[in-house]
């Protein structure tokens, strides 16, 4: 038989769907707590799989990944804090859409861009793999330096208020991304004596501490007249009404599901990366950029759509050359050697009805996100909307608290999420982007490997800093970054011409 | 009435001497160059925006002293509750420290039926959260000297 087909059939019987199923919904409910990641949910289900076919353990531990990206935009649409690193940009559109009670709109617009943006990148892992992989291998340390310079040029455009502090807000988070053991040379360094500060800042305790912890301070001071605001609007055919309007952001869509696809391929990014990029093409490809962040419905189209394409497209290097895009691919690529199945090409010829079988279960899984997602989220937003801000205030900082010590166990995570939301409140009163500083404190280490790397390589060049600046992908890189930085001021040039108005969905 | 900028870039520069004084103590030279490229960096932005503070003066509005004092008194509950974790242990602390946010939140609660619902709503969603992570998601919650 045919290993595609075979694989289908395999995926198609009612215990792996019944697997599938649970593990859609257990990936989802991770995702959506804060501090349990993607990563975090495969990694302790992996035992779990040694027991059961090959095919059934990877189509759970797929269902699981593909549902948990998706699951962190609904605590970050409803209470600003996101679920996992990939949908730190939902936050940007998502939770002030909650806030003017459209919190169920931005549930089913961050669903059906998952939804699409996973389909995408499953697409992409089946039809494209081979050669995707080829040019991600051609990503050196001086490419991933640009990469990250790259992600940092983003600032210019995402900090709407001022991008100089934008900048500085970087700068910061990129030096907070410091504190621990330097990933070149080895070096405890920037601890302040405390043996617990090795470990450096965990990014989920950051992203907790400076989204989350600030906006219950401002949920305490505000009055009673304000939070009336908060209550949902009553609206007939809501999921039908937003879907259409989803649908028809196709050039969004697509553009941040490739943008998910090309990050997710490259090692060492994630959604973490892509969502935030997706989120600033969306913005500079808008007519009205100045109106994201204000609860704009592209915003969390292109976030949603891009971190879930990362999943399809983390895979590709991952089942044909061995090389995990993401650190959940990492969890899959030990699952896949429990189960005796090596990388490479032997994994669509002699096992082709598994390795196809697994991608064929993605699909599926994306498919049923849709489903349960909608569902799930639509009960959460009543659920958190009739919550009284009394309870709600204490119940997020319980949330929070948990959420920082699952990561790694540890009390010092806690006492670092809490000083993150204290510093996240002084710089939110200071003007300094939240997200700016969170960009930061991802691309740092990305950035600090990728350019003492470099450095390295280049000693046996004649004149060493070249090697930033002469290879191909590398100038091509150099060129994105720029226009990215001067992106600002390049539109202000075309909106100065006169004729340019169309209507955004807000 | 404050100016953010001119705060912002002398915060920055407090910041950059406190990680500066630390850069003597990284033996590799391969673990000092990028922090020092970085804090260069920030030292240089904020040095442009310490000067765009006086030729561009821009002031904010601070917030209500009332407003103030209640953040302050916020973000001494949530290290007290951290604190506390560490003596009472997680359940207790966080039973206490939930019921005191809730006043914080809402001060009318104090009279005493109200304030007995309110212990109560803090009891159960903290037993929710206790079966969900440990029992259901296997995930360890911190500990305590006292109370486990």
């Amino acid at each position: 038989m045919n290993p595609i087909v075979g694989g289908i059939m395999q995926v198609l019987t009612p215990t792996n769907l019944l697997f599938m199923l649970a593990g859609t919904v257990g990936g989802l409910i991770v995702g959506a707590l804060p501090g349990l990641t993607a990563t975090m949910a495969t990694a302790l289900i992996v035992p779990f799989t040694f027991t059961m076919p090959p095919l059934s353990g990877l189509a759970t531990l797929g269902a699981i990944y593909m549902a948990a990206i998706y699951g962190g935009a609904f605590s970050a649409i409803l209470v600003n804090a996101p679920g996992t690193p990939s949908s730190i940009g939902t936050c940007f559109d998502g939770y002030p859409m909650a806030k003017q009670g459209r919190g169920q709109e931005a549930i089913v617009a961050a669903t059906v861009a998952s939804v699409i943006g996973g389909l995408v990148g499953v697409a992409a892992l089946a039809l494209l793999a081979p050669p995707l992989a080829a040019i991600a291998i051609k990503f050196g340390p001086p490419e991933y330096f640009w990469v990250s310079v790259f992600g940092i040029t983003i600032i210019s455009t995402l900090s709407s208020k001022s991008a100089l502090k934008g900048f500085i807000g970087g700068c910061l988070g990129m030096l907070l991304s410091m504190i621990g053991i330097s990933p070149v040379g080895g070096d405890v360094r920037f601890t302040f004596g405390i043996p617990a500060m090795q470990g450096g800042i965990e990014l989920i305790c950051g992203l907790i501490g400076l989204f989350c912890i600030p906006e219950v301070l401002s949920l305490i001071i505000q009055k009673a007249e304000e939070l009336e605001r908060l209550k949902p609007r009553k609206a007939q055919g809501i999921i039908g009404t937003t879907t259409r309007q989803v649908l028809k952001q196709k050039v969004n869509l697509l553009r941040s599901s490739i943008i998910g696809t090309i990050v997710g391929i490259m090692p060492g990014a994630g959604g973490s990366i892509a969502n935030l990029i997706a989120y600033n093409e969306a913005k500079r490809a808008s007519k009205h950029p100045e109106k994201f962040g204000t609860g704009v419905i592209d915003g969390v189209i292109a976030t949603e759509a891009a971190n879930n394409a990362t999943v399809g497209g983390g895979l590709i290097p991952l089942l044909t050359l061995g090389i995990p895009g993401t650190p959940t691919a990492a969890v899959i690529y030990g699952a896949l050697l429990i189960h005796g199945l090596r990388p490479g090409m032997e994994l669509f010829t002699v096992h082709g009805d598994i390795t196809y079988g697994f991608i064929f279960s993605l699909l599926i899984a994306t498919l049923m996100m849709l489903v349960v997602g909608l569902a799930i989220g639509t009960g959460l937003n009543e659920l958190l909307s009739r919550l009284p801000v009394r309870i709600l205030v204490p119940s997020i900082v319980f949330l929070s608290i948990i959420g920082s010590y699952a990561i790694r166990n540890n009390m010092a995570d806690v006492l670092i999420m809490l000083a993150f939301g204290a510093v996240g409140y002084i710089i939110r009163q200071l003007e300094i982007d939240s997200g700016a500083v969170v960009l930061g404190l991802i691309l740092g280490p990305l950035a600090e490997e990728g350019f003492v790397q470099s450095l390295l390589m280049s000693k046996a060049l004649p004149v060493p800093w070249t090697i930033f600046f002469t290879r191909p992908l590398s100038i091509l890189l150099i060129a994105l970054s720029a226009l990215s930085l001067f992106w600002p001021l390049i539109s202000k040039q075309k909106a100065k011409r006169p004729g340019r108005e169309e209507g955004l969905n807000v | 009435m404050y100016n953010s900028d001119r705060t912002a870039a002398i915060l920055m520069f407090v910041i950059v001497l406190i990680f500066a004084f630390q850069f003597s103590d990284i033996p590799s030279s391969y673990s000092r160059i990028f922090p020092k490229a970085v804090a260069w960096a920030l030292v240089v932005l904020s040095a442009i925006l310490l000067i765009q503070s006086w030729v561009n003066p821009r002031v904010v509005e601070f917030a209500e002293t009332r407003e103030l004092k209640k953040v302050g008194l916020a973000i001494l509950l949530l290290f007290g509750w951290m604190v506390c974790i560490s003596f009472l242990g997680f359940y207790l602390s966080s039973v206490l420290f939930f019921t005191l946010l809730m006043i914080l939140v809402e001060p009318s609660i104090l009279k005493l039926n109200k304030l007995t619902t309110s212990i109560f709503i803090a009891a159960v969603e903290i037993g929710l959260f206790y079966l969900v992570f440990t029992r259901a998601l296997n995930v360890p919650l911190p500990k305590g000297m006292i109370f486990q």
